[in-house]
């Protein structure tokens, strides 16, 4: 009798699986038949690293078409891969720093960093020169009249484009990936916004877009690369590229170009001639929290 | 007769191949990691670092208006 009662039930249920599976199609069937061609073919993206020239040239141009609508004005998306033998590098003096933040205010105008709720790539921190570089205690929210305070040093901290980052491997999705040339970039499009990439990274580098990003129309930078600066949405994480969008172009990084007192230095590490290889070859450097074997290629100096 | 499966046996022979490849794998990587290019730099430890700030004359003598401070908190 039991027995018999049990197999009732298997079969009750066995009966019940080919209608809710029937069921399930056919409501994920009339959720994707609402929406229209274009997200459809933005979810159903592969991801960058996969995706052939083609591929890419179409995504390109319908993000371009897409971003024109949007914003008002003419937009350029580069999907331009690393060169072969380059390894881009950064090295700051940390006795020319004067903490004015500059740099920070030159990232969120060229990466499109939302206003509100407010993104910074940068952050400078201010430390007691008596303390030494403290990360515990240091101060993002000075506010003085003049920078430098007395008995003050500062420590710009970004992305520190590690050569052995831990934000890559932890990432469910594979959105994020080190690029030939040492950038670490990520694919929005693959973003899930878990945020463990948030978790592994010991220098607090990405951030998560809380809110949709807001920035004025008229502020908007158009130039933009598919890894690096062009707009994202609510829900994904972003992080310093090095202006991907301007250093795959020959240019500067922006926070380098705006810096008033110099103290920004960055090339291409595989270069014996560049600037970058002199200050690693003349200058001893620091690497922040060296410890956790992340092998940073944000260098620290003093130029004095 | 059908002999007995020795499964002590075949465990530690499954063992021993796994731990083989393992360490054999692993040195594939190791050679992998050791191929990207190296560029050569003196490190300096955080306590050289501070000495050198603590004795330092540094920031010169520029003074400049700071850009607002950021309203969110400090993330490292």
């Amino acid at each position: 009798m039991e027995n018999n009662e049990k197999d009732n039930s298997r079969r009750e249920f066995l009966k019940k699986v080919p209608v809710l599976a029937a069921a399930g199609t056919v409501g994920v069937a009339a959720g994707l038949s609402g929406c229209n061609s274009e997200i459809m073919e933005e979810f159903l993206q592969k991801n960058f690293k996969t995706l052939t020239k083609e591929e890419k040239k179409e995504i390109v141009k319908n993000l371009e078409k897409k971003y024109s609508e949007k914003y008002g004005k003419e937009f350029s998306v580069s999907d331009k891969p690393a060169t072969e033998g380059i390894l881009f590098g950064y090295a700051l003096d940390l006795s020319r720093c004067v903490g004015c933040r500059r740099c920070v205010y030159a990232c969120v105008e060229e990466n499109n960093l939302s206003r509100e709720p407010q993104v910074h790539w940068i952050q400078v921190l201010q430390m007691e020169k008596e303390k030494g570089i403290d990360l515990h205690h240091a101060n993002i929210h000075y506010n003085p009249e003049t920078v430098p305070e007395e008995g003050h040093f500062y420590v710009p901290v970004a992305c520190q484009q590690c050569r052995n980052p831990q934000c890559t491997t932890v990432c469910p999705t594979k959105a994020t990936w080190q690029e030939p040339d040492g950038v670490v970039v990520v694919d929005y499009n693959w973003c899930i916004g878990c945020r463990y990439c948030m978790a592994a990274c010991p220098y607090g580098a990405r951030h998560f877009n809380w809110g949709e990003p807001t920035i004025p129309a008229e502020e908007l930078n158009p130039v933009t690369h598919y890894l690096g600066n062009r707009p994202r949405t609510k829900g994904v994480v972003e992080k310093c590229t090095f202006c991907i969008q301007r250093v795959r172009e020959g240019k500067y990084p922006a926070c380098v170009e705006v810096c008033p007192v110099g103290a920004r230095k960055f090339g291409n590490l595989l270069d014996p001639d560049s600037e970058i290889r002199y200050i690693l070859e003349n200058k001893r450097v620091l690497v922040l929290k060296q410890e956790l074997n992340t092998q940073p290629k944000f260098y620290y100096f003093f130029g004095i | 007769m059908m002999e007995k499966t020795n499964y002590r046996r075949n465990f530690l022979k499954n063992l021993s191949l796994g731990i083989g490849s393992f360490v054999m794998f692993s040195g594939f990587k190791l050679k992998k990691e050791a191929k990207v290019e190296n560029y050569p730099f003196t490190g300096i430890s955080q306590g050289e670092a501070d000495e050198i700030i603590k004795g330092g004359k540094f920031p010169g003598n520029i003074s400049i208006r700071p850009e607002p401070a950021p309203k969110g908190s400090k993330n490292i």
